[in-house]
Parts: structure tokens; C-alpha cells; sequence
């Protein structure tokens, strides 16, 4: 018996100092290091409820240990300014943090694009369409006087006056345009006021500009950011949000890997009566004659009314 | 009979134990710990200040330098479907009216007989052209010393609902023949510029010339304005070379305003607006309009004295001295679309309270002798 207890503490005393010394002595017999890349699709209409999923994704790479670099799959035309503006700063906190890379499939245009911009290496295919820097509004049609409405201030059903608000616009897209020439640098091959005529630019032409750095796949994206974060081996994880993916962008909707996707109108960006102005950051073929229309009996008096029957 | 473990297996033991509690400790603590440490704030760099549209200043007054003995009467065209409404010139009217001129729309009639009574002519974005009868009356009123005014706008697209589906309706400007008989051509493309400009590339700056003794720093901020030639005149404003012609991919200067003797044109009429009128220098482009089109060399006629100028209101809101109502002497601005059966300005339409042939609208101008 006594023979027996001691084989057992023997055993049990080289199980402990084995598993203490296990992970030095694997990592000191291959020489190599590992990781996760974690793949983050930034796909579909940007609102706040995408803008929420993505984020939460990126804070979930940059607070798992094993994550060591992500990429964006972007297949996106973009959506509401402020939900594309958050978007951009994640992404650029991320960049911070990890190599960030991003593969464009069909389209990363306007709001899509600012997101993605804070990656180290953009890459796309000669189809994919990148670029649209600009912002569009929908203009408050002139409400005031009426006597149907009661209201404590004369811009409070507009929002604004128009001149104030073209300012408005004109900062918003001093701000896209100096996002994008932060975050791609002397890569740039194009003047400020050229990239405000918010332009999409197809695969190779993006490159020639700089607004996309390399003509590659999916997988070229996910080995440069292995590479680029230090890792001989690695994993990959998809971090992808529940529920279904909606699309303005018809591109994009066919484009889409997304289990589960949905066409939607782009009227439910703008809404169907908004008074106040709707600030947008999406491509501009988005905007179809079926989405924005004058209303031909009130063409004088109401100079945007949407039309919310139609698909775009 | 039982072997007790030696010193160093009860040891052993410990030591397992320990360290069996401890991983557990920290395994735990791992799971429900929080899982976030305080962030660094963000850098927003790329949003300073520099990035801020700055509106330039808009608070100047009207002041033409004329001859405050002066008076006379500015004539202003409605009856060519002329794209705008009083409060989209009212500024211009204001500062005519401080020059003790009268200002009368003419919304009908024969133009020949208000322009007898008129020093001006102004002509804003119409949409009906000038007959040629028309056009000659105009060019005998500008050779005897009347002063015209013409008020061009670029091509623009509305994009209309009319229950049977979508389609745009190009709205144009027709000074071809008014403005051809004066050398004068009118660009349909708006121009734009993407870096001289207050508050968007359409909101471009203008710079006046030489020729104007305007002193602008900041400059004439006119509203999706089109380009204006001239065959024989002078440029009055002008574009930063950094401006663009829609379509076009060359940057370069642009006329904006030209004059040539007694007729003067401009691209665009938005910047005479309640609105724009004082943006920048704009204001003393205005004034400049106006000692235009008060400083004509033309001598009326017995005619005029009694002011018989056909179907025209004073401007002011007073009954015209042809007895029309002048209350609403502009008419509305709806496109003109021969399609439309409720079309105002539809001559077939009997339902028109504005048809000049509707025998039953109590405002009809008489009939033509």
C-alpha cells in the first residue's frame, strides 16, 4: 500500500509540474506563434442597430486575448450619417489596438467606406465599387406658418433654415474627406475637392487613387493581417450578429453571403413625411426618382416629399 | 496494517490542494470579472475645427449711389411663366423703391405699351419666350436708352409624382432669343465650385471685375448660377478659376454677369432673394443692379405720363393705374406643363381664373383692340 501512495503523489506531482510547464515547452518545441483573426462583415444598410452589432463585434476582438487582428468584409452602400461616423471611430479604436484590414466585396461606398477607411490595407475586386465621399439630405420643406401645428420656435418643425443647413452638410463632408485623408495618408493619389465630387471608383481605378491598396480576395486579406499582427499560425472566427441583414444597395443584397438578408425601399431612410432633415451618407444611385420625388401639386410649396410606395 | 505518507507526501498533497483552490479562485474569478478596463478617449483629430463650414457674413444693407432726384419706372416681366415669386426679389424691389422709381409688373399685354412707360426692364427666368415682335420691342427700348435686365438660371431637374409613376421635368430658362438679339447667350449647365464657395459646391463665389468699382473681400455668392457670354460686352462677375461647368472636367473662370450698353445679364436670380440678397458682398452687386437700371438715358413719352402700360400692377401692392388688382402682381411659379388640365397657365383651360381669355374672370385684362 504504501508503494501504491506514493506512485499516486508521484503521479499526481508530475501532472501538476507537466501542465505548469506544458505551454512553454510547445511553444519553445514548434517556435512559432498563433492567434485568432476574427472576420467582421460590415454588410448591408448602416443604421443603428448594424452600427450596434459591428461595435460590439470589434469590442469583443479587442478584449479577447487570442484575437490578434480583424478583417472587414465590407458589402455595404452606406446609411445614416451618425450610425457610419460611430462605425468609423470603432474601427479606427480597434485599428489602434490590432492590425485591421479590410476586403471589400461588391460595394463599400459612402458610409461603408468611411468605416473602413482606418485599415492598414484595404483590399478589393476589380469590380468591387469604393469611394462616394459625400453626404446627402433630405431638405425640410417649408412648413411654417400653419395653424395646425403649434410650435415654440420657427425652426422647430425644419430644423433649420437652408442656408444653416447646406453649412451643416459642407462640415459634414469637411469631416468624411479629412477622416479619409487621416486614415490613408500619403497613399492618396487625389485632391481633396476631387474625392468631394464623391465619386465611386471601381477595383483598379480605386487603387490607382488610393482609396484601396491591393486587387485580392477574401482569404489575401485574412493572411496579410495574420502576417501583419506577427502569427505563423492562426485561426479564424467570424463575430457576425444575429438577425437578418438589410439592403438598400441592390449590389450588395446580391452580393451578400449573409444567412439571412432582406431588400429594403430607401425610403426607410428618409421616411415618408419628414419635416426635418435626414442626413445621410450613402452612395448616390441609392437615390432613385421612385424615393424622391416633387409632388406635382405642391412643387413650389413642398420641394422634397418622398414617395414611399416604391422599392428602390 | 497502513503505511502513513512520508513528510514529503503529505507535502505534496498540500501543495496540490493549494494550487487545485487557487486555479479554481482565479478561474472564477476570470469568468465573472468584468471584462473591460477604462479605454483611452478617442482621438478625434479628424474632426477639429478645420473642418468647419464657416457661413460668410450676411448683414449689409442695399446702398446705390444714384441721384436722389431721380424717379422713373422699373418694369417687371411676369407674363413669360418667370420662375419666382415676390419675396424672391423683393430686396431689388425695396432698394428701387428707395430710389423713388416704381416698380410695375407686366403680366400681359402689349409690351410695347408698358415699355413706354418705363425707364427698366427686368427679365427673371422665364419659361415662355419672347415673340419676335416681342424681341424687337425690347431691342427699340434698350437703342432709345432703356436699361434691361435679364435674369438667366441653368437647366434644372424636378422630379415629379403624377400618380401614373416617376418622371423628371427639366425646367429651362428661354432667354435664347431675348438675350441672342443683345449678343448674349445663356449656359443651360449650372456651374459649380468645389472650393471657393459658402456652404456647398453650388453656392459658388463670384468675384466682381474691374469694371464694377465693386471692392469685395468676400466676395458675390450666387446660387447655382449657369454661365452668361457676351459677344461684344464686359465681364461683371466672374468664377474662381477653380469653378466647373457641369459635364465638364476642366476647371477655369466663368462669366457670371456681362454687360454690353443698356442690357445686362446675369446666371442666376437666387442671390435677389430675402434670404441670399446680403451674403457676403452680394449686397453691392445689387446695388450696382440697381444703379443700372436707374441710370438709363431713356425720355418717356406722353404715354407713359398717364401711365397707360398696358396690363401692368405697381409693384408695391396698390391697385395699378390700369385699375388692375395688383394685390398679387406676381404670378406663381409653377412649371409650366402643357400636359398639365390644371394648368394656370393653360389657354385652353376654361376652368383658368387667370386665363386672359376667360370672359367670366372678373381680373381678365380688356381685350385688344
Amino acid at each position: 500500500m504504501r508503494a501504491t501512495s506514493s506512485f499516486t503523489l508521484v503521479v499526481l506531482a508530475a501532472l501538476v509540474v507537466g501542465l505548469a510547464i506544458a505551454p512553454f515547452a510547445t511553444g519553445g518545441l514548434s517556435g512559432s506563434s498563433s492567434g485568432t483573426v476574427a472576420v467582421i462583415p460590415i454588410e448591408g444598410t448602416i443604421d443603428g442597430e448594424r452600427t450596434a452589432t459591428v461595435t460590439q463585434s470589434l469590442e469583443t476582438a479587442r478584449n479577447d486575448d487570442s484575437i490578434v487582428a480583424v478583417v472587414l468584409v465590407a458589402n455595404s452602400g452606406g446609411g445614416g450619417a451618425a450610425a457610419s461616423e460611430e462605425l468609423y471611430m470603432q474601427v479606427q479604436r480597434t485599428a489602434d489596438e490590432m492590425p485591421v484590414v479590410a476586403s471589400v466585396d461588391a460595394v463599400a461606398a459612402s458610409g461603408a467606406y468611411y468605416a473602413i477607411a482606418p485599415s492598414e490595407e484595404i483590399y478589393v475586386k476589380p469590380a468591387s465599387q469604393v469611394g462616394s465621399v459625400g453626404v446627402l439630405a433630405t431638405l425640410p420643406p417649408p412648413l411654417e406658418p400653419n395653424e395646425d401645428i403649434s410650435t415654440t420656435g420657427p425652426a422647430k418643425l425644419s430644423g433649420g433654415e437652408q442656408r444653416a443647413l447646406e453649412h451643416e452638410l459642407e462640415t459634414l463632408r469637411g469631416s468624411f474627406v479629412n477622416a479619409i485623408f487621416e486614415s490613408r495618408g500619403d497613399r492618396l493619389d487625389i485632391s481633396e475637392a476631387e474625392l468631394s465630387y464623391a465619386r465611386t471608383y471601381a477595383g483598379h481605378d480605386a487603387i490607382d487613387r488610393g482609396l484601396a491598396d491591393t486587387i485580392g480576395d477574401r482569404q489575401s486579406a485574412v493572411e496579410h493581417a495574420a502576417t501583419s499582427a506577427g502569427v505563423d499560425q492562426y485561426d479564424t472566427t467570424v463575430i457576425r450578429g444575429n438577425g437578418a441583414v438589410t439592403f438598400v444597395s441592390q449590389a450588395a443584397y446580391v452580393s451578400a453571403d449573409t444567412p439571412q438578408k432582406e431588400s429594403i425601399s430607401f425610403t426607410t431612410f428618409i421616411g415618408n413625411e419628414s419635416s426635418g432633415p435626414v442626413v445621410l451618407l450613402m452612395q448616390p444611385e441609392l437615390v432613385t426618382t421612385s424615393s424622391i420625388v416633387h409632388n406635382e401639386t405642391e412643387t413650389t410649396e413642398t420641394p422634397i416629399v418622398p414617395d414611399g410606395d416604391d422599392d428602390a | 496494517m497502513r503505511n502513513e505518507p512520508s513528510i514529503l507526501g503529505y507535502a505534496l498533497i498540500f501543495c496540490f490542494v493549494v494550487a487545485a483552490v487557487l486555479g479554481a479562485s482565479m478561474l472564477f474569478a476570470g469568468v465573472f470579472a468584468p471584462t473591460q478596463s477604462p479605454a483611452e478617449p478617442y482621438d478625434a483629430t479628424a474632426f477639429d475645427e478645420s473642418v468647419r463650414s464657416v457661413p460668410l457674413d450676411a448683414s449689409g444693407d442695399i446702398d446705390p449711389d444714384v441721384d436722389a432726384e431721380n424717379s422713373g419706372t422699373v418694369l417687371i416681366d411676369t407674363a413669360h411663366g418667370n420662375q419666382f415669386d415676390r419675396e424672391d426679389i423683393l430686396p431689388l424691389i425695396e432698394a428701387l423703391e428707395q430710389q423713388n422709381y416704381t416698380v410695375r409688373f407686366h403680366s400681359g399685354g402689349e409690351l410695347e405699351t408698358a415699355l413706354a412707360a418705363a425707364d427698366a426692364y427686368v427679365v427673371i427666368g422665364p419659361q415662355q419666350t419672347h415673340s419676335v415682335d416681342e424681341v424687337a420691342t425690347v431691342e427699340s427700348f434698350a437703342d432709345s436708352g432703356g436699361r434691361v435686365m435679364l435674369f438667366g438660371e441653368p437647366d434644372r431637374v424636378l422630379l415629379v409624382s403624377d400618380g401614373f409613376g416617376v418622371s423628371s421635368i427639366r425646367e429651362r430658362t428661354t432667354l435664347s432669343g431675348l438675350g441672342g438679339a443683345f449678343g448674349m447667350t445663356f449656359d443651360p449647365q449650372f456651374v459649380y465650385d468645389m472650393e471657393r464657395n459658402d456652404g456647398g459646391y453650388k453656392q459658388v463665389i463670384a468675384t466682381p471685375t474691374d469694371t464694377t468699382d465693386i471692392s469685395s473681400e468676400d466676395g458675390i455668392v450666387l446660387s447655382i448660377p449657369g454661365e452668361v457670354r457676351s459677344e461684344s460686352g464686359t465681364v461683371l462677375l466672374e468664377s474662381s478659376e477653380t469653378a466647373s461647368r457641369a459635364g465638364a472636367a476642366e476647371n477655369r473662370v466663368h462669366s457670371l454677369a456681362v454687360v454690353d450698353g443698356n442690357v445686362l445679364a446675369v446666371g442666376d436670380s437666387s442671390f435677389l432673394g430675402v434670404t441670399r440678397y446680403n451674403i457676403g458682398d452680394t449686397n453691392e452687386f445689387i446695388a450696382l443692379l440697381v444703379e443700372f437700371a436707374v441710370s438709363g438715358d431713356r425720355e418717356t413719352t406722353e404715354a407713359d405720363e398717364t401711365g397707360d402700360t398696358g396690363d401692368s400692377d405697381a409693384g408695391d401692392g396698390t391697385e395699378g393705374e390700369d385699375g388692375a388688382d395688383s394685390e398679387e402682381p406676381v404670378p406663381p411659379e409653377e412649371p409650366d406643363d402643357p400636359e398639365d388640365p390644371d394648368d394656370p397657365e393653360d389657354p385652353d383651360d376654361p376652368d383658368d381664373p387667370e386665363d386672359p381669355d376667360d370672359p367670366d374672370d372678373p381680373d381678365a385684362p380688356p381685350e385688344e383692340e
